[in-house]
């Protein structure tokens, strides 16, 4: 057996120290309170403004991206006292700095590597905090690279600032600087198609649920604003090299701020809108006779609509027609999926934790209960209150919603339950709480028998059971009370 | 000698002392953060986030003014109240001055539409300012170094970031639409007064055993 000694690779020096500073850089940034508590300040408030709604990567996108800018902001502040540590130090002037000016702006870098990689951890934790809940809607991964690029701009900002104005008011009047550009974007820019709105480091909400966005050249755009800080900081030492990089940045990120201007449309036409939420692309299941139809990718809401919509389907008859759920987009055009076939719908919006997903349900159950009764129907102005007061059907509904809902008899009984769009009368919620308090087979076996004549607005159906209510003059045309007009409302009809 | 005197003798070099590039260049920012609201097309409260935007600036560079660097090397013949109050009046005067500048200014080309009613912003941003003041001068009791000044616009970027949390009307940003304030509101006036307690407590003397 023969050994063989091999030489280490022959290292640079240089390369060896800038290494060495890089590493010592990264373990004084994790020890920074200023990385931890911008860490800590981001997750939380992503945290929070996503805490009352069930996630969608939208809206995750959005709030994980605009709490990133707090971590940059602490970045931007580590960054720039890192860089300036050599003139607090008095370091500048002495001959035994290990090495040059330029390889420690190099080691410094370390710190742009380590603020991705903390926008990427709060970015997941964020994602890991919501659990059990996840988020439903078109996932797009450029979007989510921003919270690991702002922040390792933030952490490049503040070290070439650090080198050119080492003063210690130099690192937080770049933050107001910052601030008082990243305020004035929004303010400046108007509308989806212009420059200035794409400038702003965080992609804004698509012009509808699920529409394509450029996200892709939004991230050139903010890694050439990247390259370009870090050029900044190369300018002091290597200039040539610097401005080639600088001026590459700005070319490119004037190649992705077009490109995202271009394929952001200018005019929506129906077509684009029916493309997106249409009937032609909802996905549709049926579950215990009830059709839910919801938009692309938001499938997974179908079990949270079903814990509200089945506690009032299971006490209608099997002769009632069960309305549809169908989630809407942005717009609403009033058309149901199929004429005549009743149809309620829900937004792109689903509350989480507490009192947000009780009043989602309820919202929901009370839509159901209405169309399912015939009070309310899906029109272009389906929005007009109109009153039930005195119809039986009224009186079915707030029996129906009273057993739907967790307290729905204690609410009938204070006057607390609420019909939604449709007023009803003390009368109705009198005669209601009298049906509760009959057998529940006794009045579903009579509502199966006699369901059409219920349905009729101006029959009194009911009175079998003892409810006296009476039907005002039920009026034959759909023309909504004129907007404004005093006197009473309309009479669902 | 009577302290009103002995405040006339250190004006000047305190003058000398303290550093005016970031109250300089805190002033160039707050006149940026403007222009927005004198570019775009007139709102209600477009110009609020710009004037409360340049009092926190403002009241940051304020912050550079205190750390007094020479305290702890010699004997002062002044009290340290004085030479810290001076500090404060010599950068905070041309602060609040630049802001009531800008103020009039966005109103003379916007209309009180796009500022709002003035006693409420005005309170809000004297708070914006004074909270990164005091912040600083209770650093600069404990710490000689200008770092200290960093203490300011950090606990004011964390306030900043608090008040995040709350939306709607638990939020203490929006003006208030009618004469009652909600309790986020009222919050404002107890802010001013907390900072002016804390800087008051903060440029006492320090008596080292």
């Amino acid at each position: 057996m023969t050994a063989t000694l091999v030489p280490p690779p022959a290292r640079h020096a240089g390369r060896v120290a800038t290494v060495a500073l890089a590493r010592a850089e990264t373990r004084l940034v994790l020890r920074s309170p200023l990385l931890w508590g911008g860490a800590v300040l981001s997750l939380a408030l992503c945290t929070v403004t996503g805490w009352n709604r069930m996630p969608t990567w939208e809206a995750f996108a959005r709030d994980a991206g605009m709490s990133s800018l707090v971590l940059a902001g602490a970045l931007l502040l580590a960054g720039h006292l890192a860089a300036s540590r050599d003139r607090r130090a008095g370091a500048d002037s002495l001959e035994a700095v290990p090495t040059t000016a330029a390889r420690r702006g190099a080691g410094l870098l370390a710190l742009v590597l380590v603020g991705g990689a903390a926008g990427a951890s709060v970015c997941l934790a964020g994602l890991l905090l919501m659990l059990p809940a996840w988020p439903v809607g078109r996932f797009d991964p450029w979007v989510l690279l921003v919270t690991v690029v702002v922040p390792a701009t933030g952490a490049a900002l503040g070290i070439a600032v650090g080198r050119w104005l080492p003063a210690t008011a130099a690192g937080p009047l770049t933050l107001v600087a910052v601030a008082v550009v990243l305020a004035g974007l929004p303010v400046l820019s108007t509308g989806y198609d212009s420059v200035v709105w794409h400038l702003f480091p965080v992609p804004q909400a698509p012009w509808e649920t699920g529409a394509a966005r450029p996200t892709g050249w939004h991230l050139v755009y903010l890694l050439a604003v990247l390259a370009a800080v870090v050029g900044l900081l190369w300018l002091r030492y290597r200039r040539l090299i610097a401005v080639g990089v600088i001026l590459a940045a700005v070319v490119a990120s004037g190649i992705a701020i077009d490109q995202q201007v271009r394929a952001t449309p200018k005019v929506i036409y129906e077509a684009m809108e029916d493309a997106l939420t249409g009937p032609a692309v909802l996905t549709c299941q049926v579950h215990a006779g009830v059709r839910y139809c919801a938009l692309p990718h938001y499938a997974a809401w179908i079990p949270l609509w079903r814990k509200a919509v089945e506690p009032v389907a299971d006490n209608l008859p099997a002769a009632a027609a069960r309305p549809t759920v169908r989630q809407l987009g942005g717009s609403d055009d009033g058309k149901p999926l199929v004429a005549g076939t009743p149809e309620i719908v829900t937004p792109i919006r689903w509350g989480r934790h507490g009192r947000w997903v009780e009043d989602s349900r309820t919202r929901l159950a009370v839509a159901y209960t209405t169309a399912a009764t015939g009070l309310t129907r899906r029109a272009p102005a389906a929005d007009v209150s109109c009153s039930g007061a005195g119809q039986h059907r009224t009186v079915v509904a707030l029996w129906l919603l009273a057993q739907a809902l967790p307290d729905g008899a204690r609410r009938l009984a204070d006057g607390e339950l609420t019909l939604g769009l449709v007023r009803y009368a003390p009368a109705d919620a009198r005669a209601a709480t009298a049906l509760l308090s009959r057998p529940h087979d006794e009045v579903a076996n009579f509502l199966a028998a006699h369901w059409a004549q219920v349905m009729d607005p101006a029959s009194t159906a009911l009175a079998p059971l003892g409810v006296t209510t009476m039907p005002p003059p039920i009026p034959t045309g759909d023309a909504p009370a004129a907007s404004g007009a005093p006197g009473p409302p309309r009479v669902c009809g | 000698m009577s302290v009103f005197r002995l405040g006339l003798l250190l004006v000047r070099p305190l003058a000398r002392a303290v550093p005016w590039w970031p109250l300089a260049a805190a002033a160039a920012l707050a006149a940026l953060s403007q222009l927005p609201a004198l570019l775009a097309e007139p709102a209600p409260g477009l110009a609020l986030p710009g004037l409360r935007l340049a009092a926190a600036g403002l009241g940051a560079a304020v912050c550079f003014a205190m750390p007094d660097r020479m305290a702890s090397t010699v004997m002062a013949p002044s009290p340290r109240w004085l030479r810290q109050w001076l500090r404060v009046a010599l950068t905070l005067l041309p602060a609040a001055v630049v802001w009531a500048l800008l103020y009039r200014a966005v109103v003379a080309v916007g209309g009180r539409l796009v500022a709002g009613p003035a006693g409420y912003l005005t309170l809000q941003a004297a708070v914006c300012g004074l909270t990164p003041l005091a912040a600083a001068a209770v650093a600069a009791r404990y710490r000689d170094e200008l770092s200290a000044a960093l203490t300011g616009p950090l606990v004011a970027g964390v306030a900043l970031v608090g008040t995040l949390f709350f939306t709607g009307t638990r939020s203490p940003w929006p003006i208030p639409a009618q004469p009652g304030w909600t309790v986020a509101q009222l919050c404002w006036p107890v802010a001013l007064a907390v900072n002016a307690a804390v800087l008051l407590f903060a440029n006492r003397d320090v008596f080292r055993s």
